[in-house]
Parts: structure tokens; sequence; C-alpha cells
């Protein structure tokens, strides 16, 4: 096994410290639009906003990269990388299947919550 | 009925107010708070300096499927129900924070953003989500990019292709644009 590089480890921590950073802050700043933002349940989110300096700094100097890819589906990403339109619309589509990953079901569930998220949602206004 | 408590009046005229700032309709924000007419359209007048428009709402299903509306609409619908289910922020606030978040998509995504009216108004957005609450529009899959889009209600979703992954052939040549492109053209000749 080869070791990596001191620069990309150090690279992969500087990333993982700068993500949990603007998280807190993007949450801090606007709790419930920062939870849309970063795609983040509350749980989630309100464990990330009470993490303190010291316990940032430990959780992101880890040997890999804590943060994950969220179009991390084949599907999802080829329908966004192909090339309609000129590109115009790629954030639009980008921005719209992002928003509607968490609400929607993950593939194999998809029999039940379908049906949920076919429902109108809008119950409270 | 109670009598209305102090502090929850000053969170409605905080929202009310929000929403005027959006450009909410009297309409609207009649539904949404319980605060007098009388005192909404005073605040209106403070916020926005002119007096509410008057006349009906926009009252339209059909305007939500043309192309352009339909992504824009679908756009707004996503961040809503995101918030409405998953975050503390839900009902009339959802409606202002998703909102916010689809105006500031819709800028960012504009190519050359000349006029500042956003395709889907605040007003419009609030229609939707009555469209939705009274079953008359729903949400299909594209099966495509799997991604939710705003349809009329009960239409089959079997072999449903969105607005993107399958625009229509003259999706996007609208008379403006092709003004602009004109005049460009003359400017260079």
């Amino acid at each position: 096994m080869s070791e990596l590089n001191q620069d990309l480890l150090a690279d992969i921590h500087e990333i993982n410290l700068s993500y949990l950073m603007l998280a807190q802050r993007l949450l801090r700043d606007d709790y419930a639009t920062g939870m849309a933002r970063l795609g983040f349940d509350e749980d989630v989110a309100s464990l990330i906003l009470e993490l303190s300096p010291a316990q940032l700094v430990r959780l992101a100097s880890s040997g890999s990269v804590i943060c994950g890819f969220r179009m991390n589906d084949y599907e999802l990403l080829s329908a966004l990388t192909r090339d309609v339109l000129g590109g115009i619309l790629q954030q639009a589509h980008s921005a719209i299947l992002l928003a509607q990953q968490a609400t929607r079901a993950p593939i194999g569930s998809q029999a039940t919550q379908a049906s949920q998220a076919a429902q109108p949602a809008g119950q409270a206004v | 009925m109670s009598r209305k408590s102090v502090a929850q009046e000053a969170e409605e005229i905080l929202l009310a107010s929000d929403m005027i700032r959006l450009g909410a309709r009297l309409q609207v924000l009649q539904t949404e708070t319980s605060l007098s007419y009388d005192r909404l359209a005073r605040l209106y007048r403070e916020i926005r300096k002119a007096s509410p428009p008057k006349g009906m709402l926009p009252y339209s299903v059909d305007w939500f499927m043309t192309w352009l509306p339909n992504i824009h609409a679908t756009m707004f619908y996503s961040h809503f129900q995101f918030l409405n289910t998953h975050t503390p922020s839900t009902g009339t606030r959802a409606l202002i924070d998703g909102y916010r978040l689809y105006l500031e998509q819709a800028n960012a995504g504009r190519p050359e953003s000349t006029d500042s009216e956003p395709v889907l108004s605040f007003t419009r957005a609030w229609m939707l989500l009555r469209f939705f609450d009274s079953n008359m529009l729903q949400l299909s899959d594209c099966t495509r990019c799997g991604g939710g889009f705003v349809a009329h209600a009960y239409e089959p979703k079997a072999d449903f292709i969105c607005a993107i992954c399958q625009p229509p052939p003259r999706a996007g040549k609208t008379r403006a644009r092709a003004a602009k492109k004109t005049r460009r053209v003359a400017n260079t000749v």
C-alpha cells in the first residue's frame, strides 16, 4: 500500500474543515434554508450546529473526504450532463433534482414513497 | 373567539411584510394571515409606497403546463416541499423561504437577465400550492431523469418525460429573445 502524498492529505483535511464550517455558517444564518442547501435532515443539522471548533477539527482530520457527493447516482448524473438546449437548463435541472432527492424515495423503496410524494404536501398552507 | 395575542399579531405582520416585499397581492396576505384588510392595505402602502393592485388573481392551471413556467414552478415546488417536510420552516414560512430560494436559482440560471421580473411571481407560487392542495396538480416522475414535475392531476404517469429532458421544438425561442438577437445583429452591422 502506498502512502498518500502529505500534500493531498492536507488538502483533504482542508476540504473537510471548510465544508463543516460552511455548513455551520449556512445553518446559523438561516436554519431552514441552510438545511435545504446542504440537504441535511433535522437531526444531522442540529448536531452539526452544536459541534465545537475542537470537535470540527477532530472530525475533519480524517484521511478520507467526509462530505458525500450528492449526485452519486448514475441515472441522475447522466440526465444532468446530457446537453439539452445548449446547457441553459442544467442549473435549473440540478436544483430540481437535488431538492427532490430528500423528499422522494431513494431507489428501491419507490413503491411506498412515490404515492406519498404524489400527494400534495402543502397541507399547512 | 379568544382575543388575539399581540405577539402573534407582530409575527403575522412580519410574515405579511416579507410577503409584500416578495410581491404578494392582498388576497394572498388575507388568506395567509388573520390581519384585517385595512391593516394589510396600510402595511402594503407603507412598504411599496403604492396602493395594492386591484382585480382578480391569475387563475389558470394551464399556465403551469407551458414549458418555461412549468420548469420554474417545479423548481419552486421542490424547494417548498423540502422545506415543508424536512425543516422547521413550514406552511407560510416555507412558502416565503422556498420562494427566496427559487428566486436565487432563477436569477442565476438566466443567461441574460435583462428583465428583473421573475417568471413565477409570488402570487403564482402561492396559487400553485393552492392547486396542489385542492388536488388539481400532481408531480409526475420523468422516466429519464427521475425528477418529479408539475402536471395535471390524474394524468397518466406511465411514459412521462419532463420539459427539460425533452423540450418542445420551439422552446426558448421567444419573441423577446428574437427581437434582442436582431437588434444585436443590427448593432454589429
